[in-house]
Parts: structure tokens; C-alpha cells; sequence
């Protein structure tokens, strides 16, 4: 879903900034992201990545499925050039030595959230008795430009869900 | 403590502004890969809607109130620089269904966490239909026909900080020679009502209906249905479970797992709703209310809820306040349905 904003000039200006600084790996969403592949540009890009919104749910059950739990992370560009980001969700959940993830996901998204902006990341439980404490984790990884390693961790969740 | 989930469903039938198509379009680039929540949900995903994806405004405008919903980090020039946690409910889920067939849908609903740590625990359904409704009707128009909201009653205690009864002065300010027939309704897991472990017990249903009146000074007029099958039919109610009905339209006279059928008012398919799966009818109140909006369905349920939190009931329950008679179906369309 796309809203006509009109503004197609902004978008146009965003659209040839990004193709100034994006790297030759932009588009591939699948492929692994290495921080260090933008280190000796950082001072370049760090300048024009502006600022966003790194979002998220917290675990939750699913409200279509029985038996799912999901979690979403998405973004949103509040300053800067037009680009997509790759968005990385772990779901997790509690155990005795530390977080085990249960699903990882990840997509290259623009921003602004909804159903296509976004990546998910599902549990299907195998039961519905034992009660257990899930997270997730979310990283957005601008294309052609770095970001911090900060860990963007969503409040524990306590569920009836088994693992 | 378990995540307590609340969700918030207005219905109605939705008519989007004849602008609709022209601001909003799919974009197929971006329908590629779907992975979400809402609308038609596979194991890992769903297929996400224009419905969902335009609904989702929703966390904008509770934001732009103040009242923080999703976590959320700032970046800004390559460093983190804030990061905020919800302040007001955590947002799950959101969506709906805008069908142009005339028919009665759930045209919003939102699932939310419950805060249980927040300073001041609270069942957010005013909020939240309100944003719902200052979605809805900021694309199209809405011909309201109920509200309906699951709720966690044991996630929350009273509130002693604001009283339902100070919104009786609020709803007292409308025109007094109107009239609109309401119903209002409760529905709960009977097996797990039982006495003593704050399950609905017999006489609840007259008893919230005095607090009801009490709140309400007059400003709505309260009465037990006649067709309240009240938590002493547990054993029937819970004999007349049906097959989850498939149907996606609602009819306010149409026979389904709410209630027996041929009842006015909002019949929801319980069965079909991960949450509320195994609920039934348990109480059923005849409601006159001089106006007719979200805003005083969400008082009514409101007042029905602190009635059941003041006999001591903690089950998780599914309140509905929907008009007594469906609305009349439009005569036609005046625009191209939404894509979806």
C-alpha cells in the first residue's frame, strides 16, 4: 500500500541521493550485512543518513492464528534521503543459560511501516500449557550507510507457549 | 506475570471518501514477499491488506497524543540517541474489513498488551476506539453499528482516579427527543465461570444493571434483556456451541456463536476469534441512550465492565454495545471499492 503524497520532486531528490551512496549490495536483501563494509565511508555517510525510527512489538500472540506468536520491527526515515532498510527481526525466547532465537527473519523494506513494510518474525507454538518468556530483537541496517551496533530489545513477554 | 491482551473492534459499515482510490494504491513492489500480521495469516505470515496497512495509522495518531504504544528507538547521524517503551498499552495487531457489499463488518480492531507495570494499570478501550475511529474516518465514512472489546478484567484493578459516573453530565448534553435502541452484551468461557474464582454468577446480570443506572444518573435508560440467558443456562449455552461460522459478514439477525440467533444487536462469531474461541452469551441488558457514536457505546461498555469489577468478576469476558436494529444497507455506492 502506497499513499500519493504528491511530492514527487522531495522523492525524486531523495531517490538520486540514495543512487549517489548506495554501494553495489544495496538491493540484495537476502545477502549478509558486514558493518565493516562501510567503515571508510562512515564519515561521509554519517553526514547524510539524517535520523529514524527504529520500531517494534513487543511478542505477542498472533491475532488470526491460533497458536502463533509474532513480532514485527519496522522503520521509519524522519530525516534524510529516501533509501530502504534492511530489517532484521529475532524472536527469542528465555532460557536457563541466556535467549535462544527461535526465528529469524529479515527484509528490505522502505519505511513507514504496515504489512509490506515490515518484517515478521512467527512461532508456531507446540502447545499451549507451558508458559515460557520470549523477546525479540530488531536491527535496521540503512542500505549504503552505517549505523551503531546498538541492540534493539523489546520487553520480555511472558506466554503460554510451548517451544 | 502473563501478557494480558485486550482487543477493541468497531463495526459498521464503512464507505470510503470518493478520493479513496485516488490517494491510496497497492503497491505491488512492495506486496512482494509478504511476511506480517492481519488479514489472511499463513503459519509464518500473513498477506497484509490496505485495510491493515492504513489502520496502522492508528500508532501515528495515539503517538501524536501522547500515548506511546511501540518501542522505539531514534537514530540519528549514525547513533542512537533515545529509545521509549509504550506508556499507554503495547500495540500487537491491527485491521479490519471494508467489504462494499452493505453488509455489517468489523471495519477496526486493534489487539493490545495490557501495561500491567505501568503507574496506572487501565483497560485502554477509550483510546483505543478512539484512534480507531479517527482512522476510519479519516478515509471514508462510517455508518457505526457497535463496538465490541475482549478484556483481561483480571489484568487490571478499579479505577479509583476517574469514575464512570462523571461521564453521566458529558452524555446528559444531547438531545433529548432522541432515541436509539441499544443492546449491550456479555460473553465468557462458562466452564471457567464458576463461583468463587471470579466467574459471572446468577443475579450478576440484575446487579450490573443497577451499578449501570447508577452511573449513568439518568442519562441512558438500563434494563436486563429478556432474552438474557444469564450464567445459570451455562449448561445450555454451552450445549448450543456451534461450528465456527465462515461467513465474514456480520448480520445483527443472523444466527452464529455469539448468541441463539434471531436477537437484535451485534452478533459476533466468537468461535472464529483466537481470543474469544469458547465464549457465549451470558448477558444481555436493553439500552436507550439518546445518542448513538463509539464514544457512548465505549461508556456503556465501560460502565458494564466496572459493574462486573465492582461483584468482584476477574473471567476474561467479550462486552459488545451494538444499535438494536442493523443499519439500512446503502442504496449504492458512490465510489470504486478500496483495493484489496
Amino acid at each position: 500500500m502506497r499513499i500519493r503524497t504528491g511530492v514527487a520532486s522531495a522523492a525524486l531528490a531523495g531517490l538520486l541521493a540514495v543512487g549517489v551512496a548506495v554501494p553495489a549490495q544495496a538491493d540484495s536483501a537476502g545477502a549478509a550485512q558486514d558493518r565493516s563494509t562501510y567503515s571508510s565511508e562512515s564519515a561521509r555517510a554519517a553526514a547524510g543518513v539524517g535520523a529514524f525510527q527504529t520500531l517494534g512489538d513487543r511478542v505477542h500472540y498472533s491475532h488470526t492464528v491460533r497458536g502463533n506468536i509474532n513480532a514485527h520491527g519496522w522503520w521509519k526515515l524522519l530525516r534524510g534521503p529516501r533509501a530502504k532498510a534492511k530489517v532484521t527481526v529475532w524472536l527469542q525466547v528465555k532460557t536457563g543459560s541466556g535467549w535462544k532465537t527461535l526465528k529469524k527473519n529479515d527484509k528490505t523494506v522502505w519505511p513507514g511501516g504496515g504489512s509490506n513494510k515490515r518484517t515478521a518474525a512467527a512461532w508456531k507454538c507446540t502447545n499451549l500449557i507451558q508458559k515460557h518468556t520470549f523477546r525479540s530483537i530488531i536491527d535496521v541496517d540503512l542500505i549504503g550507510y552505517p549505523d551503531d551496533a546498538y541492540k534493539k530489545i523489546t520487553d520480555p513477554q511472558t506466554l503460554y507457549c510451548g517451544t | 506475570m502473563l501478557s494480558p491482551t485486550l482487543i477493541v473492534g468497531l463495526h459498521g459499515v464503512f464507505t470510503p471518501f470518493p478520493w479513496f482510490d485516488r490517494v491510496v494504491e497497492r503497491d505491488d513492489e512492495d506486496a512482494e514477499g509478504v511476511e506480517g500480521a492481519g488479514g489472511v495469516e499463513g503459519p509464518e505470515g500473513v498477506e497484509g491488506s490496505v485495510e491493515e496497512d492504513l489502520l496502522g495509522s492508528a500508532i501515528d495518531r495515539a503517538g501524536s497524543y501522547g500515548w506511546q504504544t511501540v518501542s522505539s528507538w531514534l537514530t540519528e547521524d549514525g547513533a542512537t540517541t533515545a529509545a521509549h517503551e509504550p506508556t499507554a498499552w503495547a500495540h500487537e495487531e491491527v485491521g479490519g474489513d471494508w467489504a462494499q457489499d452493505g453488509k455489517v463488518h468489523q471495519l477496526g480492531w486493534l489487539q493490545a498488551g495490557i501495561l500491567t507495570d505501568s503507574p496506572r494499570p487501565a483497560l485502554p478501550l477509550r483510546p483505543i476506539a478512539l484512534v480507531l475511529t479517527e482512522t476510519l474516518t479519516r478515509v471514508g465514512t462510517m455508518e457505526f453499528t457497535g463496538v465490541h472489546a475482549v478484556l483481561p478484567l483480571a489484568a487490571v484493578k478499579r479505577n479509583t482516579a476517574f469514575h464512570q459516573a462523571e461521564l453521566a453530565p458529558w452524555f446528559g448534553l444531547a438531545d433529548p427527543d432522541a432515541r436509539h435502541e441499544v443492546v449491550v452484551t456479555v460473553s465468557c468461557r462458562t466452564g471457567t465461570g464458576g463461583v468463587g474464582d471470579g466467574g459471572l454468577r446468577a443475579g450478576d446480570a440484575e446487579a450490573v444493571c443497577e451499578a449501570v443506572r447508577g452511573m449513568a444518573q439518568g442519562a441512558v435508560d438500563f434494563s436486563v434483556s429478556v432474552d438474557s440467558p444469564g450464567p445459570a443456562n451455562s449448561a445450555a449455552l454451552a450445549d448450543s456451541s456451534e461450528p465456527a461460522n465462515s461467513s465474514e459478514s456480520e448480520s445483527a439477525n443472523s444466527s452464529g456463536s455469539g448468541h441463539q440467533g434471531a436477537l437484535p444487536g451485534l452478533d459476533l462469531d466468537l468461535d472464529r476469534g483466537v481470543h474469544t474461541v469458547g465464549m457465549r452469551e451470558v448477558m444481555r441488558w436493553d439500552c436507550r441512550t439518546r445518542e448513538w457514536s463509539p464514544d457512548i457505546a465505549v461508556w456503556l461498555t465501560e460502565m458494564v465492565v466496572d459493574g462486573l469489577r465492582g461483584l468482584g468478576r476477574s473471567v476474561p469476558v467479550a462486552v459488545t454495545a451494538s444499535l438494536a436494529s442493523p443499519v439500512s444497507p446503502p442504496v449504492a455506492s458512490p465510489v470504486s471499492p478500496p483495493t484489496a
